[in-house]
C-alpha cells in the first residue's frame, strides 16, 4: 500500500492545493470576489453607474408575495423582469436566478431632461441588465425574440446578439452558459471592455461601500447616487421637491412573510438629515390623519419608522400581505365607483 | 465432521471489501498502464503551458472557456470513458491474471465484497490519475488571465464532480461488460466511438440514449456550439443528467455484481 498511498496522497495534495488556490483568489483577489449582492461576474458593470439595483429572482418568483400579487397590473409585478422577458425571451420564473441592473449617470441625466428635448427613454431602455440563470446558447437562441433578425457575433469567447432590424440599438451578450448581459450596444461593449481589462464596479470605492452595506439574502436591493435622487425628488414635487440634497441611498428588503424594506439615505450634514426625517414623519402623520376615510392608511403610517443618525436617515417599513390585499381591494372599489360615476 | 466441512464464518461486507480494496489498489495504481494513462490525461496541462508561453494571436476564447472545452471534449467526451474502459473492463480479468482472485475466492469473504473492493480500488485509481490533471489544466489556463483564477472556482469543483460521475457511470458499464464478455475491449471501443461518438450528435431524440450527452451537459461553462454542432447538440438539465448517469451506473454495477456472483472462474495454473 505504501507506493499507492504515496501516489494517492500526492494527487490529493495537488488537487486540494489547486482548488484551494482557486477559491482563495476568489476570496482575496483584487477584482473577482463578490461585492455585496453583486456576483463576481457582474463586477464589470460600469463604475460610474448612478443606480445599481438587483433582484433575487428565484426568491422573488418563489415567494408567497409574488404568488398573490405578481400578476399583470398587480403591485408585485416587476417591470424590469417583463423587460428582460421582452428583450431575451427568457421566462423569469423558469430561467432566471438573479438580475443586476446598472443605470449610468449619463443615461440617467438624459432620462431626466425635459420631454421637449426628444423622446423620453424609460429606465430599462437606458439600463445595462446582468442576468444569471439556467440557460445556455441553445436555449437563449431559441427564446430570443425574432431570433432570425439577430446578428450573431463571436468575440473573445462571448456570443453577442445584435438587433438587426434597425428598430433599436439593443444587444445581448452571452458571457457563459447561464450568464448574459443585455442593454444598448454601447453599454454592452463597455461591459465587455471592462471585463477584459478588469475594470468595473470595484473602481468606485463609494459604490463598493454602498453595495457592501446591503444585508445579505435580501430579495431586492438598490443603491443610488445623487444625480438620480435629485431627479426623483424633483419629479415627485410637493414637499419632496424641497428636500435637502441626498448624497446616496441604500435600500434593501424581503417579501415574505411580510414585505419589509430598510432604506438609509445619506444627507450632506446632520441638519439636512433631520429635515428629511421631519418631512418623512410629516408624510406619515398625514397618512394617520386620513385614517378616518381609509383605515389601511393608519396601518401604513404605523408600519413606517424614521430615525436619524448624524447625517444618515434610516427608514424601515413592514407591510403585511393582508394590508396590501386590503389596499388593492380599496383601490379597485374606488376605481369601480369612479367608472360608475363616469357612466352616469 | 471433517475440517473441510467446517465453514469459516464469512467476514462482514465492508471490512472484507476494505481488505480487497487495499490489495487491489496496489495491483492497479503503481503500474505502467497507470503511468501511460496519466501521461495522456496530463496532455492538456502540457499544451496549456505551451499556449500560455506562446499565446496565439486573436484566440477567440478566454482561458476559462478553453478550460470548459478541454473538460467537456477532451476529458468528459473522450478520455475518461476510455480510461474507464481500460480499468473498468479489466477489473476482474486483471484479478484473474494476477491470481489475486484465486486468493480472494479461497478466503471467507463474499463475492459482493470482492467486487465492491475492486470497484472502490478502480474509482480511487482513476480519480488519483484524473483529478490533479483537471485541476492543473484549470490553473494553467486561468492563472493570470483578466478573469482571474477565482472566476471559475465553483465551476472547477462542479467539473471535478462531473468527472467523478462520468468515471463512476462508465466504470459501472464497462465492469458489466468485463464480467459478461471474455474480450470486452473491442465491444467497449465500438460502444465508445460508434454509439457514443455518433449517436450523441444525431438530431432528434437519439442523444437521449447515450451517456455522453448527459455527461457533457454537466459542463456548464463551455462556450456556445457553432456550425453543425450548434444544430445537432442536445443538452439536458443538470439534475436530469446526474439522475440518469447515477441510475445507469448503479444499475450496471448491480448487474455486474449479480453476474460475478453467479459466474464460475476456472483458475488455470
Amino acid at each position: 500500500m505504501n507506493r499507492s498511498r504515496r501516489l494517492i496522497l500526492t494527487a490529493a495534495a495537488i488537487s486540494v492545493l489547486g482548488v484551494g488556490l482557486a477559491f482563495s483568489t476568489r476570496l482575496t483577489g483584487t477584482a473577482r470576489a463578490a461585492v455585496g449582492p453583486v456576483p463576481p461576474e457582474a463586477l464589470a458593470l460600469p463604475a460610474d453607474s448612478s443606480v445599481v439595483m438587483g433582484f433575487d429572482v428565484k426568491a422573488l418568483t418563489g415567494s408567497q408575495f409574488y404568488a398573490k400579487f405578481g400578476g399583470e397590473g398587480e403591485p408585485g409585478r416587476v417591470d424590469a423582469l417583463a423587460e428582460i422577458e421582452r428583450k431575451t425571451g427568457l421566462n423569469p420564473e423558469r430561467d432566471i436566478d438573479s438580475v443586476v441592473i446598472a443605470i449610468r449617470a449619463a443615461a440617467a441625466a438624459a432620462a431626466s431632461e425635459p420631454k421637449a428635448t426628444g423622446p423620453r427613454h424609460h429606465g430599462p431602455e437606458n439600463a445595462l441588465i446582468f442576468v444569471t440563470g439556467r440557460f445556455d446558447a441553445a436555449r437563449l437562441e431559441s427564446s430570443l425574440p425574432e431570433a432570425g433578425k439577430a446578428q450573431k457575433e463571436r468575440r473573445d469567447g462571448v456570443t453577442i446578439y445584435r438587433e438587426a432590424s434597425g428598430k433599436s440599438n439593443g444587444a445581448v451578450a452571452l458571457l457563459d452558459a447561464g450568464i448574459l448581459v443585455a442593454g444598448d450596444a454601447a453599454s454592452v461593449e463597455t461591459f465587455l471592455a471592462n471585463r477584459s481589462t478588469g475594470h468595473g464596479i470595484r473602481d468606485s470605492q463609494a459604490l463598493v461601500a454602498q453595495l457592501e452595506s446591503i444585508e445579505p439574502g435580501s430579495t431586492f436591493w438598490a443603491v443610488g447616487g445623487p444625480s438620480v435622487l435629485s431627479r426623483v425628488t424633483s419629479e415627485v414635487g410637493g414637499p419632496a421637491g424641497n428636500l435637502p440634497a441626498v448624497k446616496q441611498v441604500v435600500a434593501y428588503g424581503h417579501l415574505d412573510p411580510e414585505v419589509g424594506m430598510t432604506a438609509t439615505a445619506q444627507a450632506a450634514d446632520a441638519k439636512s438629515a433631520t429635515k428629511i426625517a421631519d418631512v418623512l414623519r410629516g408624510f406619515s402623520a398625514m397618512l394617520s390623519l386620513q385614517s378616518g376615510q381609509r383605515a389601511e392608511l393608519a396601518q401604513i403610517a404605523d408600519s413606517i419608522s424614521v430615525a436619524t443618525e448624524d447625517e444618515k436617515v434610516h427608514v424601515k417599513a413592514t407591510i403585511t400581505h393582508e394590508l396590501i390585499e386590503s389596499l388593492k381591494k380599496s383601490a379597485m372599489a374606488a376605481h369601480a365607483r369612479k367608472a360608475e360615476v363616469e357612466i352616469h | 465432521m471433517t475440517t473441510a466441512d467446517q465453514a469459516l464464518p464469512v467476514r462482514p461486507l465492508w471490512p472484507a471489501a476494505k481488505d480487497v480494496f487495499f490489495i487491489s489498489i496496489e495491483r492497479m495504481l503503481p503500474r505502467p498502464r497507470s503511468f501511460w494513462v496519466f501521461a495522456l490525461l496530463a496532455l492538456p496541462v502540457f499544451f496549456g503551458v505551451l499556449l500560455r508561453i506562446y499565446p496565439p494571436k486573436d484566440l477567440p476564447l478566454t482561458g476559462f472557456e478553453l478550460d470548459g472545452i478541454v473538460v467537456a471534449l477532451f476529458f468528459i467526451r473522450n478520455l475518461l470513458p476510455l480510461v474507464a474502459l481500460l480499468f473498468g473492463s479489466a477489473l476482474i480479468s486483471d484479478a484473474v491474471d494476477s491470481k489475486t482472485l484465486t486468493y480472494f475466492l479461497t478466503r471467507p469473504i463474499s463475492r459482493l465484497s470482492i467486487f465492491l473492493g475492486e470497484f472502490m480500488a478502480y474509482l480511487v485509481t482513476v480519480l488519483t490519475l484524473t483529478v490533479p490533471c483537471v485541476v492543473l489544466t484549470y490553473l494553467v489556463l486561468c492563472v493570470g488571465t483578466p478573469q482571474g483564477t477565482g472566476f471559475g472556482a465553483t465551476d472547477l469543483v462542479q467539473d471535478l464532480g462531473a468527472c467523478a460521475l462520468t468515471l463512476f457511470t462508465y466504470g459501472g458499464v464497462f465492469a458489466l461488460l468485463g464480467v459478461s464478455l471474455k474480450r470486452p475491449l473491442i465491444p467497449g471501443l465500438l460502444f465508445l466511438f460508434v454509439w457514443e461518438g455518433f449517436v450523441a450528435n444525431f438530431p432528434g431524440d437519439a442523444p437521449n440514449y447515450t451517456l455522453t450527452a448527459y455527461a457533457r451537459s454537466l459542463i456548464r461553462h463551455r462556450p456556445s456550439e457553432e456550425g453543425l454542432a450548434e444544430l445537432f447538440s442536445k443538452f439536458f438539465p443538470v439534475g436530469e443528467s446526474v439522475l440518469v448517469l447515477g441510475i445507469v451506473g448503479v444499475v450496471s454495477l448491480a448487474l455486474a455484481i449479480w453476474i460475478f456472483s453467479r459466474r464460475e472462474y476456472v483458475i488455470s495454473s
